[in-house]
């Protein structure tokens, strides 16, 4: 029987599934061997039965958690996609600030009617099997971790940084250009998407294992950045790792 | 550089057949395979192959069995990740898997003939060492060698690995056969408890004319190696095998290098002496 | 050997005549830096460039290579053997010793890698004589001139080029372009150009040379510099990638979108990376960054010195110049023999 497979947003601007629904080609290859039961973006029925469940999107408001432990109870597979989903994303920015100063620049005067509270990424409520990182995530490795699934293979999100993906693919460093780049730090993954296109990579698909980011820091403000620019810089996207809230 | 070698990839696997799979413990599965030209691995107790799962990866895997027992060869697996769990849940006796090798230097058992044998094995480590036992035991070779100790530890009483066999290992006259789990988890459990090393002091063994055999997990050896050196062990006659990454096995990717030996080449087994002289070792 | 002297129309002339057969790769512009590119037509050529990004290393051993094409359903593999003749034009001396290190280490052990050898001989080396820039220190680990290794070296001589054939191809190839036999004065200025390049390499180690370095290495293994290091590097891998005498790699699977028809690839790897030595169990043997550059700068120094007859590194300085943090093997190996 094929794997049925369903998508389930959060808090999140839908940029991961679109990444996906613009896989066109790629896509109607997989139908042929998945069931898609469940894609807001694409469908509009829905069902309770699936195996592998993507999400997308971080979680913020209380309602979010029954939700999620009700696909945690269905799904065989639980995939959080997208940096909102596995680190908190740019929403985790927020967990820096007041929640209540938060509250009132994002909603303004009518912040009052929501229950917002501290956003987390979805492994920080169920237990989750694999993760796709990237704000968006990358097509090509989305479609790596289904063909993985699919033939039964573990998926791997590489353990090292964007910087080898950036060498393989020969680009000249963002430093040489005078700019900065948060690469040596960053999970790979993107194909050093950025820096190959011409941009210092923002670190959205998180931190790699063990990072050195006192040595970075001091890269970025030897490459006249504050310090404080600096942490900013991390907290972007790597909000949610220990090694930055320190 | 040489010309005329003839177009050959050193990376093009063999198939082989699983003609068993048994199950050991939650982690561990035993398996069988064979060529299906009949032919024979050809290996030396203590060499790996390259197993190989098209579309998966391919893993290096101690050789379990003895090049005594002709026409098949016999792998322990653990499942810890892509190619392994694949062999584990998606492969079932009758299904093919690719083959790479024999690799690596083997037990140098030529030397060891006329000496009395002990065996030290950790958890999955029996599995390279099995290859030698029965080598040893094989009635062809028995005669080769003196008196046979076999010292087996596990973590505890679910992870025993080969239990049939030890039980006959156990029940020979001409082997003395000593287990261990650190931690008991069955009431029925008679044996000793407590790492390897705390059976070491019980075996009876001539340190002038005894081979030591280790291999375990990498913590094991220090504790090993100190407590055979108590017993006025001599460095030259301990050997082990070690264990490291490695993708290639033909000495090309780098993964296996400790200083400036490369594993799959000069390794797994090296003795102590050489270990000494390579600081990464143990 | 005989030499030549090829004016810059010549050279224009060699780059066309390789043109025919061959893939011509030659240093070109990228951005801020320089990179060993296909060429189209030889105005692209950059006679003048200092280092490249990537080794000339990436057209015989590239990032990503297939080494077998397979079937999952029929259990089936091809390998796969790219020997499209290319001419890598411009090395420098420094990178025409690294590729012999290549060829060593894929033949070794009695281990032919076809793959790698395949293409390496159809492949042919022109040099280029070059000058010292801001990070190179090849005085210092024995690659300042090449002997060997290349079908034809060019060498500087006033306006023109001192050409000598390294290989019976070369020659063959000098021959058929009616290059001008050089005189005694053209061989002359060309040793002018070698001599002046010699001095002016500033970057060198204090205390020891291509030959005691091992000795120092040996030395050294627990001196407290490894520590510090470990403070500074990132663990990025940057210096493995760039290096040309780096040939770690890692072997992963693809498959295609039907599912059944993949490819085995290598990738370029690196040391330097977390999980290089990592296995199943979670032991690391090189756990910590510093243990992880000793092994690099040891690789590069000591480890395979007796396999290879002297240093790994030929001191291209693409290490120094691609880390951040700028660690550096000269700084390195002088703070070792304080
Ligand atoms: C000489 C030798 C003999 C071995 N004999 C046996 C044996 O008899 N039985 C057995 O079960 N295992 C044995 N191993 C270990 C086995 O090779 C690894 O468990 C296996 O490679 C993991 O592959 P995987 O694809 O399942 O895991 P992966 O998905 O590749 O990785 C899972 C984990 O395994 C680690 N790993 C990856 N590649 C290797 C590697 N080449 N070596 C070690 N760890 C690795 C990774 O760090 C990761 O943490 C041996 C290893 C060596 C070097
Ligand atoms: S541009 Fe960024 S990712 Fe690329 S090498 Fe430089 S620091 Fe690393
Ligand atoms: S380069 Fe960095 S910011 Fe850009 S996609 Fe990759 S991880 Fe994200
Ligand atoms: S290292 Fe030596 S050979 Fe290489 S570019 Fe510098 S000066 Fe030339
Ligand atoms: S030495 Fe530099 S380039 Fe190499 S891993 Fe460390 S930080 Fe990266
Ligand atoms: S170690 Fe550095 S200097 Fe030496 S060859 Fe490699 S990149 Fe060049
Ligand atoms: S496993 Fe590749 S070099 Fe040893």
């Amino acid at each position: 029987m094929k794997p049925r497979v369903a998508f389930f947003d959060f808090a999140s601007c839908e940029g991961c599934q679109l990444a996906v629904i613009n896989l066109e080609n790629e896509l109607l290859d997989l139908v042929s061997h998945i069931d898609i039961v469940n894609f807001r973006e694409a469908m509009t029925e829905a069902s309770d039965d699936y195996d592998i469940a993507f999400i997308e999107g971080s979680v913020t408001r209380e309602a979010d958690i029954p939700r999620l432990k009700k696909i945690r109870e269905n799904a065989k597979l639980v995939v959080p996609i997208g940096a909102c989903a596995c680190t908190g994303g740019v929403n985790f920015r927020k967990n820096f600030y007041e929640l209540g100063e938060i509250r009132n620049y994002v909603y303004g005067e009518s912040a009052k009617y929501f229950d917002t509270f501290a956003t987390r990424p979805v492994k920080a409520v169920i237990p989750v099997d694999f993760e796709i990182p990237g704000c968006p995530i990358n097509p090509k490795e989305f479609l790596s971790v289904v063909k993985s699934l699919l033939i039964g293979r573990k998926p791997e999100i590489p353990n090292h940084p964007v910087c080898v993906e950036c060498k393989l693919a020969g680009n000249v460093c963002m430093y040489d250009k005078g700019e900065v780049c948060l690469g040596a730090v960053t999970r790979a993954g993107c194909g050093a998407w950025c820096p190959s296109n011409g941009s210092g990579c923002e670190g959205c698909r998180g931190l790699v294992d063990e990072p050195n980011k006192n040595s970075e820091k001091e890269v970025l403000t030897k490459a006249g950045l504050t310090v404080e620019d600096a942490v900013q810089k991390f907290r972007i996207f790597a909000g949610y790792f220990e090694e930055v809230k320190k | 550089m040489v010309a005329n070698i003839q177009e050959k990839s050193l990376y093009l696997p063999k198939l082989a057949k699983m003609t068993k799979k048994e199950r050991f413990t939650d982690k561990e599965m035993f398996f069988e395979f064979r060529f299906d030209d009949g032919s024979n691995l050809n290996h030396r107790p203590g060499q790996f192959v390259e197993l190989s799962i098209y579309g998966i990866g391919e893993a290096p895997i101690s050789i379990s069995s003895s090049p005594t027992q002709q026409g098949y060869f016999e792998l322990c697996v653990r499942s810890v990740g892509r190619v392994t769990s694949y062999l584990h849940n998606n492969l079932n006796v009758g299904d093919y898997v690719g083959i790479r090798g024999p690799f690596g230097n083997g037990f140098p058992f030529e030397k060891f003939k006329g000496h009395d044998m002990l065996f030290i094995c950790g958890g999955l480590g029996v599995a390279p060492l099995r290859s030698l036992i029965n080598y040893t035991l094989d009635k062809t070779k028995r005669g080769d060698f003196g008196k046979v100790y076999i010292l087996y530890g596990c973590k505890n009483n679910q992870e025993w690995l080969y239990q049939k066999e030890v039980e006959g290992w156990k029940n020979r006259a001409d082997v003395e056969t000593y287990l261990t789990v650190d931690k008991c988890t069955d009431s029925n459990w008679k044996g000793n408890v407590g790492v390897i090393t705390t059976l070491i002091p019980k075996v009876n063994f001539d340190v002038n004319k005894t081979i030591a055999v280790i291999c375990g997990p990498p913590i094991m050896y220090k504790f090993v190696v100190l407590e055979l050196k108590n017993r006025n062990f001599k460095e030259e006659n301990i050997y082990m095998s070690l264990e490291r990454r490695m993708k290639c096995g033909v000495g090309k990717c780098g993964h296996c290098q400790i200083n400036s030996v490369y594993v799959c080449q000069s390794g797994p087994v090296f003795d102590l002496p050489t270990v000494r002289k390579l600081q990464e070792a143990i | 050997m005989q030499g030549f002297l090829l004016t810059k129309e010549n050279i224009k002339g060699l780059v066309s005549e390789l043109m025919k057969s061959y893939r011509v790769v030659a240093p070109v512009k990228k951005e801020t830096r320089f990179d060993f590119c296909e060429i189209e037509k030889f105005e692209d050529i950059r006679m003048d460039y200092d280092t490249t990004i990537l080794p000339p290393k990436k057209h015989l051993s590239p990032p990503v290579e297939t080494l077998l094409k397979f079937k999952r359903s029929e259990n089936k593999a091809e390998p796969v053997f790219d020997n499209t003749p290319v001419a890598l034009f411009g090395l420098h001396p420094c990178d025409i010793k690294a590729i012999r290190h290549l060829d060593q280490a894929f033949s070794e052990n009695n281990n032919y890698d076809r793959h790698y050898l395949a293409k390496r001989e159809k492949s042919l080396i022109i040099g280029l004589e070059c000058q010292p820039y801001d990070y190179c220190f090849c005085s210092s680990v024995g690659s300042t001139f090449a002997k060997d290794g290349f079908d034809i070296m060019l060498t500087p001589a006033g306006d023109s080029y001192f050409a000598e054939a390294g290989s019976k191809k070369g020659e063959e190839i000098l021959k058929s372009i009616q290059a001008k036999p050089a005189q005694e004065s053209d061989a002359k200025k060309a040793e002018q150009f070698r001599a002046e390049k010699e001095k002016k390499i500033v970057r060198k180690f204090n205390k020891v040379n291509a030959s005691t370095v091992k000795e120092l290495m040996e030395k050294t293994w627990d001196h407290k510099h490894w520590k510090e290091l470990e403070e500074r590097c990132l663990a990025c891998g940057s210096c493995n990638l760039v290096c040309p005498t780096c040939f770690c790699f890692d072997v992963q699977d693809d498959v295609s979108l039907n599912l059944n028809d993949g490819e085995r690839k290598r990738l370029w790897d690196g040391c330097m990376l977390v999980d290089f030595a990592k296995v199943a169990g979670g032991e690391n043997f090189r756990e910590h960054r510093s243990q992880r550059i000793r092994h690099r700068i040891n690789r590069k120094m000591n480890y395979l010195y007796d396999r290879f007859n002297s240093p790994t590194c030929v001191g291209c300085g693409r290490c120094v110049r691609a880390c951040t943090v700028k660690i550096d093997p000269v700084e390195i190996v002088n703070e070792l023999s304080k």
